[in-house]
């Protein structure tokens, strides 16, 4: 292995460097020390990557008191003796058990069959800066955003709950199968799993999202009742917007804009006093861009007006038209690097 | 193979073939592995202890349906992993959630740490360490896997759930996240060295 050719990155991957941090073998040791006597020409690209490694390594180690081990093996040992001297019964295995045994596949089979077809469930995921439309068995229609997935099952049963996840972002149009006043029943109702929230869908039109610990469910028409468990749930209003902060646990009604929270739908991101980060937010979990700041006071920035997100280069120059910023794209790993403007 | 890592493929064996004394064995080698980690993830010590408990009666109650294990220490931290989620899941709630709801990692890093000690640079090492605190919770996990359990990519990505794809691009951005600061350390360290020559 020639260690002159390696980088700082090179460096950081290689095991008998690590061995070598951590001072576990003389032998390591010893070829190490001497490579640096070498005077290599890459000496600096070494000297960065030990930098690292030590402050990665500095954590203090954990380890359980002792005698620790001991208790749950203990406890182990217990439970594991206990289940073992549970009885078993022998069955002596007649004709009539083997009639019985192939009986049970059939059986078996058949039920497999139902619990695949009822069960097995299909995902759809929408690529970085890409949207794909849904149509479910019953016709309600789920728009994909970018970087987003959808999990249903494959099969409906008529009298079951309808129920779909999502990861990312979405915009729902529910097939509204409820024509009488009777209570709610099973098969009309509508759920949809996104974060750790339960949105019950009652017909409607709305916008899911769950990006970086925060859930917003926008509703446009209809209701909807949002809860993170079964036991409180806030209905909505059309025109309401819902966040959950999943860290905080936190749920918050207010009034929603229907034109910025759908607006990803005509390829556009609606801004009306938006800040800067949340519109990189926005190009980095949708559209798989990494953003840099070299100036990163820009981030707090407000700013209003229509961002056209389907071409790249209008998107661009826009946005660093209306930040006064110089942005330079390196398409090798689609990082958009903001400097000031001159 | 090692003969280290064949010690435990043997065990396994022996324990799936009714050995009490193999699950001991393997109990006791990769305790310390299992409770750091575990405690790591969630700081309830009595909670991991209950997992590793669990984990450990589950394998011996199935030793007939668990198969033969290349490693059993990628084995037992994906399991410890997932039992320890399903134990923080809300009652009632069936579907898997997401881990990043409520996720969590304890990684300090120290500039008590003789590794540190030995750097010369102060100020810069106080600053590399502020920004390695500032890493999110999976980037600490991913760090902490890679080089203090030094696995592969391919057996990280197993753990936390994500492709190997995932798990080089959720480490390479930790690094972009301190790269700018090292170059500064690092121009900075030798414009202190220079001066000390003089």
């Amino acid at each position: 292995m020639d260690y002159h050719q390696f980088d700082k990155n090179d460096f950081l991957e290689d095991a008998s460097l690590l061995a070598y941090v951590k001072g576990e073998d003389p032998v390591v040791m010893r070829f190490w020390e001497d490579w640096i006597q070498q005077q290599p020409p890459n000496i600096q690209e070494f000297r960065k990557a030990m930098f690292l490694l030590r402050h990665l390594l500095s954590a203090e180690r954990v380890s359980a008191r002792p005698g620790t081990e001991q208790e749950v093996w203990d406890r182990i040992a217990q439970s594991i003796d206990t289940a073992d001297a549970t009885p078993v019964r022998r069955i002596g295995l007649r004709r009539w058990v083997a009639a019985a045994a192939i009986c049970l596949l059939l059986i078996g089979a058949g039920a497999a069959y139902y619990v695949y077809r009822y069960t097995a469930t299909q995902t759809v995921y929408a690529a970085y800066g890409t949207k794909k439309q849904v149509v479910l068995e019953d016709a309600s229609v789920v728009t994909l955003n970018g970087n987003s997935s959808l999990r249903y099952a494959r099969h409906w049963r008529k009298n079951s709950v309808r129920e779909v996840w999502l990861d990312g972002e979405a915009y729902f149009e529910v097939q509204h199968l409820k024509k009488d006043n009777l209570p709610l029943k099973a098969g009309e109702r509508f759920l949809v799993h996104i974060g750790q929230l339960d949105v019950e869908v009652l017909g409607t039109t709305f916008n899911v999202k769950d990006r970086r610990g925060i859930t917003t469910v926008f509703l446009k028409d209809g209701a909807v009742k949002v809860g993170a468990n079964k036991a409180n749930g806030l209905v909505m209003k059309p025109g309401e917007e819902t966040e959950y902060h999943q860290r905080e646990r936190l749920l918050i009604k207010h009034p929603g804009d229907a034109e910025a929270a759908a607006a990803w739908m005509d390829n556009k991101m609606v801004l009306h006093n938006t800040a800067v980060k949340d519109i990189i937010q926005v190009l980095e979990d949708t559209y798989g861009y990494k953003v840099v700041l070299t100036d990163t006071t820009v981030a707090d920035r407000k700013i209003n007006g229509v961002l056209p997100l389907k071409n790249t280069e209008t998107l661009l120059y826009i946005l660093s038209n209306m930040l006064d910023v110089e942005i330079d794209v390196h398409q090798t790993d689609s990082t958009l690097l903001v400097r000031p403007g001159k | 193979m090692n003969e280290l890592a064949a010690k435990p493929i043997t065990w396994w064996k022996s324990f799936l073939g009714g050995d009490k004394d193999a699950l001991s064995a393997l109990y006791r080698y990769y305790f310390p592995v299992l409770y750091e980690y575990g405690v790591r993830l969630h700081d309830q010590e009595e909670l991991v202890k209950d997992c590793i408990q669990d984990l450990f009666v589950k394998l011996w109650t199935n030793r007939s349906t668990i198969q033969e294990a290349r490693d059993p220490r990628l084995y037992l931290l994906i399991a410890l992993r997932g039992g320890i989620y399903n134990k923080l899941r809300p009652a009632g709630v069936r579907r898997v959630i997401p881990y990043e709801a409520h996720h969590d990692f304890r990684l300090t890093f120290s500039a008590e740490s003789a590794y540190v000690k030995k750097e010369a640079a102060g100020l810069r090492s106080k600053q590399l360490l502020q920004a390695l605190e500032k890493l999110s919770a999976r980037q600490k996990e991913i760090i902490y896997l890679r080089f203090y359990e030094e696995m592969e990519y391919e057996d990280i990505a197993a753990i936390m759930g994500i492709t190997v794809k995932a798990a080089y691009k959720l480490y390479a951005r930790a690094l972009d996240a301190l790269r700018g600061l090292l170059n500064i350390s690092m121009s900075a360290l030798l414009v202190l060295l220079a001066q000390h020559k003089g």
